[in-house]
């Protein structure tokens, strides 16, 4: 029995073993049926105004959300957000947007974003020059149809719109558009590994046997058998260069690697092309 | 109307007598904030900070009274007391050796759980790196990458994330380099267990690392390297994309002299008591512009001014290792902030996450050093 368990563990992919973190384990269970169930009798309570009850709404969303229990801090924003109040409602909005980000359901946040607009448009006094801010980011998180230029986010949330928008390209399979948005003067002293990834792959795929330099081989050459995307991804980037396709090995790799991070395959799909272009 | 007002208190008198009978602290605190506001004061403190309040009003009655319950903090003093008359008998010697102090290395025997396992800042210098800022126990990336986009160098990165998983590593983890690695042959298994680290790490509870020797080393690895880019980012997002952190960005106003000078006077408590604070700084004129940083020290200069040392995540830690990087108060309440020589610092907060972060830490480490040094169930 055990045995037949392992096998399901180990053979389950990780993105849905891992994909839920652990709850917090602040509250013990008890503590928080407690604490919920109060919250629920209050709010049956008739002698409770609509504006208290939208509020204790908030405020539960909120204490839940600062433990991570992003499930239950989401029904309690939803339901200030249903609630017929003229209070403020931006707090439900925009943290139901970032429990959606957090999931990367970009369905979710595409709607809340949809409802949100709609909301500030019939109120614009709660609409503040941090929440237009926000906005821009979203529609740099969220992949338009056309790939149409999103807003320039700098400052705060520049890096992550700047990301979003270059992966949403990168999706849609607009390379020349995602590589015109990098600095080629800016790699030689990257550390991140995405970023160095992402640069040597359209490099490649767009300009093949001209390139010269994959930034990706300082580490690759210190971790050559390491199973991390940036050194599976490198091994075949040279292999491409040096033999003008991907050697078995390692794309016996690439497969086991991208079916486990099923989220990332849309850099080896990229990848990829190079071995079906002539 | 007189009567639905005595339904209505008696309904909140039930209230608070069954959220204070929670177990833990945080119930009672949760319990607290949602009798704040239907008693009609409001949105008060949340429950992470009146949490992180009580212990500090814990310690800071405490102080004072001795915190060290016996036995010898260095290998010098436990030679004094062998050379002593008291040396005749052996388990006195052994007692006197070991560490009596937040996971020491006294046994529940001849040290109490209270002094082993304290449910207080102490335990959080599990591995003595909580308030280490050496390149060692520090990523091995940095936050910034300001160039790889053509157009575009005026962002601040993943800051916020990448300073509060230093801080949990700093705080939660144990290298064990002389233990063999994780899952050493199987390259699934080895990232399953490498994940699940990391969302312990996440969930802000302790872990054991084998096979490497520091937070360095471990980063530094590509298979580990790219799970903790992707977790920084995830963080940043937790915490930027919400409301409490857009509330960062919406001004750039500072804050009036005396509430800065009483947050210089809680940081200063804070990195007193095994705490490396996030904190958030804005610009005063685009107020879009904010970054987070570590607090890694506090110090007067002669001529009486306070500053923070300030552990950078845009720079690589050689570049805010003991104090190089600092933040000064200016008589007037202004700050300078010395690795931004060109920008006026506006805002400057603790991180909204700070308090219930670590009253979360205190409560996992606590758990994790009872279970270890056999204390559970020996604490009352």
């Amino acid at each position: 029995m055990i045995f037949l368990l392992a096998i399901l563990f180990f053979s389950t992919p990780a993105s849905s073993v891992y994909a839920v973190e652990p709850e917090s384990k602040i509250l013990s269970k008890k503590d928080l049926k407690k604490i919920e169930d109060r919250v629920q009798q209050e709010l049956k309570n008739k002698n409770l105004s609509e504006q208290k009850k939208f509020y204790l709404n908030l405020l539960a969303g909120r204490e839940l959300y600062q433990y991570r229990f992003y499930d239950k801090a989401a029904r309690y924003y939803q339901n200030a957000l249903d609630m017929k109040v003229s209070e403020n409602k931006s707090e439900a909005y925009i943290n139901l947007m970032a429990i959606a980000i957090d999931k990367n359901d970009k369905d979710k946040v595409r709607t809340l974003y949809q409802d949100s607009k709609s909301y500030f448009e019939k109120n614009p006094q709660y609409k503040t020059a941090d929440i237009e801010y926000y906005f821009k980011t979203i529609e740099n998180y969220l992949p338009s149809k056309d790939q149409k230029n999103p807003p320039q986010v700098t400052g705060f949330y520049g890096r992550f719109a700047h990301e979003e928008n270059l992966i949403n390209l990168l999706k849609a399979k607009e390379y020349h558009k995602a590589f015109s948005l990098l600095n080629p003067q800016g790699m030689a002293q990257s550390t991140s590994d995405f970023n160095i990834t992402v640069y040597d792959s359209l490099n490649v795929l767009l300009n093949r046997k001209d390139v010269k330099t994959l930034y990706c081989n300082k580490q690759y050459k210190q971790y050559p058998d390491s199973f991390a995307m940036s050194t599976i991804i490198c091994s075949l980037l040279n292999d491409f260069l040096d033999k003008g396709k991907f050697e078995e090995k390692h794309l016996k790799t690439a497969d086991l690697y991208f079916k486990e991070n099923s989220e990332k395959k849309y850099i080896f799909d990229m990848v990829s092309e190079l071995n079906e272009k002539k | 109307m007189k009567r639905n007002n005595q339904i209505h208190l008696l309904i909140l008198f039930s209230l608070t007598l069954m959220l204070s009978s929670c177990e833990s602290q945080i119930g009672t605190a949760v319990g607290a904030a949602f009798t704040n506001l239907l008693t009609g004061a409001g949105f008060r403190s949340s429950s992470g900070t009146e949490a992180y309040e009580a212990l500090k009003n814990e310690t800071l009655g405490q102080s004072g009274q001795t915190e060290f319950g016996g036995g010898c903090k260095s290998p010098d003093d436990a030679l004094t007391v062998i050379g002593s008359k008291d040396s005749k008998n052996m388990s006195a010697i052994k007692d006197k050796i070991c560490t009596c102090e937040a996971w020491g290395t006294c046994d529940s025997k001849s040290c109490s759980c209270q002094m082993l396992c304290p449910k207080n800042f102490n335990i959080l210098n599990r591995s003595n790196t909580a308030m280490d800022d050496s390149t060692e126990n520090s990523l091995s990336f940095t936050n910034s990458d300001s160039e790889f986009y053509s157009k575009y160098s005026d962002y601040t990165g993943f800051c916020w994330g990448h300073a509060v998983i230093t801080q949990r590593f700093n705080r939660l983890a144990k290298f064990k380099p002389d233990e063999p690695r994780l899952g050493a042959n199987d390259p699934i298994i080895r990232q399953r267990e490498l994940k699940g680290i990391i969302s312990k790490i996440n969930n802000n509870e302790p872990v054991d690392i084998s096979g490497y020797k520091n937070l360095k080393d471990f980063s530094t690895d590509p298979e580990v390297k790219e799970l903790l880019e992707e977790t920084v980012k995830k963080n940043w997002a937790r915490n930027a994309m919400s409301t409490q952190g857009l509330h960062i960005v919406a001004s750039g106003e500072p804050n009036p002299v005396d509430e800065t000078k009483k947050l210089f006077d809680d940081l200063d408590f804070r990195v007193k008591h095994n705490q490396m604070p996030a904190v958030v700084v804005n610009d005063m004129n685009e107020s879009s512009y904010a970054h987070t940083v570590l607090v890694s020290g506090t110090g007067t200069t002669d001529d009486g001014k306070r500053y923070l040392c300030i552990r950078d995540n845009n720079y690589s830690p050689e570049r805010s290792y003991n104090c190089k990087n600092k933040m000064f108060l200016n008589a007037d309440g202004s700050l300078n902030y010395s690795a931004w020589p060109y920008r006026k610092i506006g805002k400057i907060e603790l991180s909204y996450t700070e308090n219930s972060n670590t009253v979360e830490q205190i409560n996992n480490l606590q758990s994790k050093c009872a279970t270890d040094k056999g204390c559970n169930g020996l604490f009352n």
